[in-house]
């Protein structure tokens, strides 16, 4: 009884927060997106032909962990196959913050673009029981950093 | 060539299912194949269950300890009315019964696995008569020789087997859990054909049924104002108990009525003795 | 709309570069699937349950990618990359990116 009710409680505890922060998180996505914007990332190999650039590594990483309601739905699903729509908004926050971070990271720099972008996702409390799925998602690419005229003879 | 970001749509990589909407769905069609599961499971293991020899049940039993804090009188009367119900019964051979007695003002009385019974000093105090007696008695005789205790336990393990199988947890070894022998409950079916049989005893024994509802009348007047026993929640409502029997005597011809047998001389003191 | 996993294309000219398209798609089988292949495991060959899976989540990735590069205005995706990674006990995630283009 203690534990059906222990259970119900985190349920509804992990409903209301989870569907907070998950609207909190997505405005701010939403609006960092649109500030950056400006700084393309291509997930080409190959740099543009004209310019000058510095590059360097750039990378953003994000933990995102799925609430305790979103696990219990997705278990249930688990039951009946199909669409896990729980875990879908997890990946996707999880990937655009990454990117944002990778992005955060280039426009401290100056970059003028960030090439050959890659994505990782590794699941970290994979295949184990009674633990909430929580997934690291990073954002990896080279920035491109526009050289000054003047010190492109030199290197 | 240009570069330039585009900003895709919301939504695309998210469905919009309200998962509230999606856990009403999900858990509403588990619960169903949860239930029609047990069901069956546990009908199909109850009825299974009838087929394993009392043998076994009483194997199962040896080690089992009631107490035996019985007055020596009070236990030679318990056994010889005991063995007349069981005859009067047509208890299949090699079902021996064994009555155990507990001086515990505890308002119940149980019947278990390898035909033990355990009757408690509150409930006997009660009794008015030797026939209401003879119904309680009958009463449980009548779940061993149904084979209900094994059948409950059957069910129940075939219920925490699926509970261990659905959820993952396991309640540690299922059948340490299905061999707390004292806390079975029985179903309402179970406990309305142990009435019956009973009620039929009765009248084998002294040519009318008289007294028998007075056992439900007992238990109901003392469990006023007092908790409930667990081992009577899954007992038919009393009054409906008690009509279901009237009728049931009227239909096979057994008078409502008859000369009451009295309890024995020393009865009452056998109660109230210390146990030795 | 044309996919391809490769930097150029042959005969082609990148006018405009969109950034990335990205499409997911987290999917499970039913409980029966599973049973069926903890049973496989023990004898061997195709699971062909999880094979159906993978392939269902895969065009859904894709179809969720594409409908993102329509969006951005691409006529097509470039450098697409698939990625497979289980998010949690019987659910797998496919993930499908690439760079939205436009070429003449």
């Amino acid at each position: 009884m203690f534990e059906l009710i222990l259970f119900l409680i985190l349920l509804v505890l992990g409903y209301g927060f989870g569907r907070w922060a998950e609207k909190r998180h997505y405005r701010s996505i939403i609006e960092r997106e649109k500030t950056l914007n400006r700084l393309p990332a291509i997930a080409s190999r190959i740099p543009p032909e004209k310019g000058r650039y510095r590059q360097t590594l750039v990378m953003g990483n994000t933990v995102i962990s799925v609430d305790y309601f979103k696990r219990f739905l997705a278990g249930l699903r688990n039951l009946f196959g199909g669409r896990v729509t729980a875990y879908e908004t997890l990946l996707d926050r999880a990937r655009r913050e990454s990117l944002l971070r990778m992005k955060e990271q280039a426009a401290g720099m100056n970059a003028e673009m960030v090439f050959n972008v890659k994505y990782e996702t590794a699941s970290i409390s994979k295949g184990r029981r009674d633990t909430i799925g929580s997934v690291e998602v990073l954002a990896y690419g080279t920035a491109l950093i526009p050289e000054p005229a003047s010190a492109s003879d030199q290197d | 060539m240009e570069y330039r970001n585009t900003q895709p749509p919301e939504g695309i990589n998210v469905s919009h299912t309200h998962p509230l909407k999606e856990l009403v769905l999900l858990l509403g069609g588990a619960i169903l194949i949860i239930v029609v599961l047990s069901l069956v499971l546990s009908h199909s293991m109850g009825y299974l269950a009838r087929f394993i020899p009392f043998e076994k049940e009483v194997a199962l039993t040896r080690d089992l300890d009631l107490g035996s804090e019985t007055p020596p009188a009070l236990q030679r009367y318990l056994d010889a009315l005991t063995a007349r119900i069981g005859r009067a019964m047509e208890l299949p051979p090699g079902m021996r019964l064994q009555v155990h007695y507990s001086n515990d003002a505890t308002l119940n009385a149980f019947s278990t696995l390898g035909g033990h019974l355990m009757l408690y000093r509150g409930l006997l105090e009660k009794m008015p008569n030797e026939n209401t007696l003879a119904m309680l008695i009958a009463h449980e005789v009548a779940h061993v020789k149904h084979r209900d205790p094994i059948r409950a336990i059957g069910s129940g393990a075939a219920l925490q087997i699926l509970l261990a199988l659905t959820i993952g947890r396991t309640n540690a070894d299922v059948l340490a859990n299905a061999g707390s022998f004292t806390l079975l409950s029985f179903t309402r079916e179970m406990e309305s054909a142990a009435d019956a049989a009973a009620l039929q005893t009765l009248d084998r024994l002294y040519g009318h049924v008289g007294g028998a509802t007075r056992l439900f009348e007992v238990i109901n007047k003392a469990r006023d104002g007092m908790e409930l026993p667990a081992f009577f929640s899954t007992h038919p409502l009393d009054e409906q108990r008690i009509r279901a029997l009237r009728e049931m005597a009227t239909a096979n011809g057994w008078p409502l009525k008859g000369p009451l047998t009295p309890l024995p001389a020393g009865y009452r003191g056998w109660l109230a003795t210390r146990s030795p | 709309m044309l996919i391809s996993n490769m930097e150029h294309i042959p005969g082609k000219r990148i006018t405009e570069h969109l950034g990335l398209v990205q499409g997911s798609s987290v999917r499970a089988k039913h409980v029966g699937r599973d049973i069926m292949a903890g049973l496989k495991n023990i004898f061997g060959g195709e699971l062909k349950g999880y094979t159906e899976l993978l392939q269902e989540s895969r065009d859904e990735a894709l179809g969720r990618m594409l409908q993102q590069a329509e969006a951005a205005g691409a006529n097509a995706v470039m450098n697409v990359r698939f990625s497979t990674s289980s998010v949690a006990q019987g659910a797998a995630e496919i993930y499908v990116y690439g760079t939205a283009v436009t070429v003449e």
